[in-house]
């Protein structure tokens, strides 16, 4: 990824990149750093069932129960903080 | 979260006589339903081949509507302290001397109360024993079914009635009767 | 004894151990690192066995179900989870018409039964460590 060509992105707000479906794209639009999981699941809703994520294909019935938030703080060689989600994967108890 | 450890004869009757209770109720139990143990046990022709927490807890949500949390898993002492995490009275209805170690040194360890429940084959007697004065013995062989002709179920009932009784007692009041029962009577050991 | 994964292609294979730090005789820890095995090897990917460390009928947990249902949502397609006790296994799958995982007949589970077997045997054999973390 070429950082020059990304926009740096406030340092108190993210790039948001869901998995769904077998496919992957990022948010549009920056979401703050330290929005709750709950939030950016409902966000990540909203979007999908619109079409409204570049790479995910919309689909009204997409649920992101059981998925989890995983965040990284921009550093050198990534300038932006960037926020994950996909699915949980634990086992057991 | 009260648990219950074994949902076989003595446990799924206790859980049945419990399902009300606020604190909710978590059940344990590793083993399938087989065609003998609806003769005498809280489950259904319908749960065959199921696990037995699973299938108690779906015969519950069907039945009254009441949730149950269910851990499928033997309790070994590996994973007793993510089995039992959370629990405020653990209820001991399990059949082999091994998981009653467990559930008494965790419990132990843990300072938490516990009633332990053991029923005897020929349904002559059970026995409801809180922790303090409970010694585990090694009845019959490890996990041996009992009531498998269902000729005791009426028993088995009281029993499991009996405890739930006491485990209700406790919740109250903290009080701890432990008490042995045969068919012609009661009788409060401590 | 301790929780103990694999992750196998469409043909049996084991593509990846997953031994994670943290995990102990009741549970394997959520884990970004097995995500991504599972997403990098999508296209080939059978499914997941994980062990439950005990001897008698293997049974999937509530987690086990929900890691199933939200791992299949995020690739976009059906996997098989085999769950393995030291003595049985069972074959999870979900069916589609009734909304819900259900054990599978092992006669459907279609690998090479030499090298399976030969699979679960090691899978059971790491599980016979102590805890970890």
């Amino acid at each position: 990824m070429d950082n020059a060509l990304v926009p740096v992105v406030d340092a108190n707000m993210a790039r948001l990149t869901i998995t769904y479906n077998g496919q992957q794209g990022d948010l549009p639009d920056a979401v703050p750093y330290d929005m709750t999981d709950a939030d950016l699941k409902q966000v990540a809703t909203e979007c999908v069932h619109n079409g409204d994520i570049p790479g995910i294909d919309a689909d009204n019935d997409a649920n992101f129960v059981d998925f989890v938030v995983d965040r990284f703080p921009a550093r050198d060689d990534v300038r932006f903080n960037r926020l994950s989600l996909r699915p949980k994967t634990p086992f057991g108890v | 979260m009260i648990t219950i450890i074994g949902v076989g004869a003595l446990g799924s009757h206790v859980a049945l006589a419990l399902r009300n209770l606020k604190q909710g109720l978590r059940v344990i139990d590793f083993d399938n339903v087989e065609q003998k143990n609806v003769l005498a046990q809280f489950h259904t022709k319908m749960s065959l081949r199921r696990n037995k927490a699973h299938a108690l807890s779906q015969t519950f949500q069907g039945l009254f509507g009441v949730k149950v949390d269910v851990v499928p898993h033997k309790l070994t002492n590996d994973n007793k302290n993510e089995v039992l995490k959370g629990s405020e009275l653990l209820i001991d209805c399990t059949d082999n001397i091994t998981a009653r170690e467990i559930i008494k040194c965790w419990a132990k360890d843990n300072q938490i109360p516990c009633l332990h429940g053991a029923l005897s084959a020929d349904g002559t007697f059970a026995r409801i024993i809180w922790d303090e004065v409970f010694v585990a013995d090694a009845e019959g062989n490890e996990g041996e079914a009992t009531c498998i002709d269902g000729e005791h179920l009426p028993f088995f009932m009281l029993a499991a009635s009996t405890m739930a009784i006491e485990a209700e007692r406790f919740l109250k009041s903290g009080k701890k009767h432990s008490i042995q029962l045969t068919p012609s009577g009661t009788i409060r050991l401590i | 004894m301790i929780e103990t994964a694999f992750v196998f292609d469409i043909e049996g294979k084991i593509i990846y151990w997953h031994e994670p730090h943290g995990r102990s005789g009741g549970s394997l820890p959520d884990s970004r690192s097995l995500w991504l095995v599972l997403w990098e090897n999508k296209v080939r990917l059978g499914g997941v066995a994980h062990s439950h460390p005990w001897d008698g009928p293997a049974d999937a947990s509530h987690t086990d179900i929900t890691t199933f249902s939200a791992v299949e949502r995020g690739l976009g397609k059906n996997l098989i989870w085999p769950v393995v006790t030291m003595t049985e296994i069972s074959y999870w799958l979900l069916n589609e018409n009734v909304g819900e995982y259900q054990c599978l007949h092992p006669d459907w589970v279609n690998f090479d039964k030499e090298s399976w077997m030969k699979n679960i045997k090691e899978l059971r054999q790491k599980s016979q460590g102590g805890n970890h973390g």
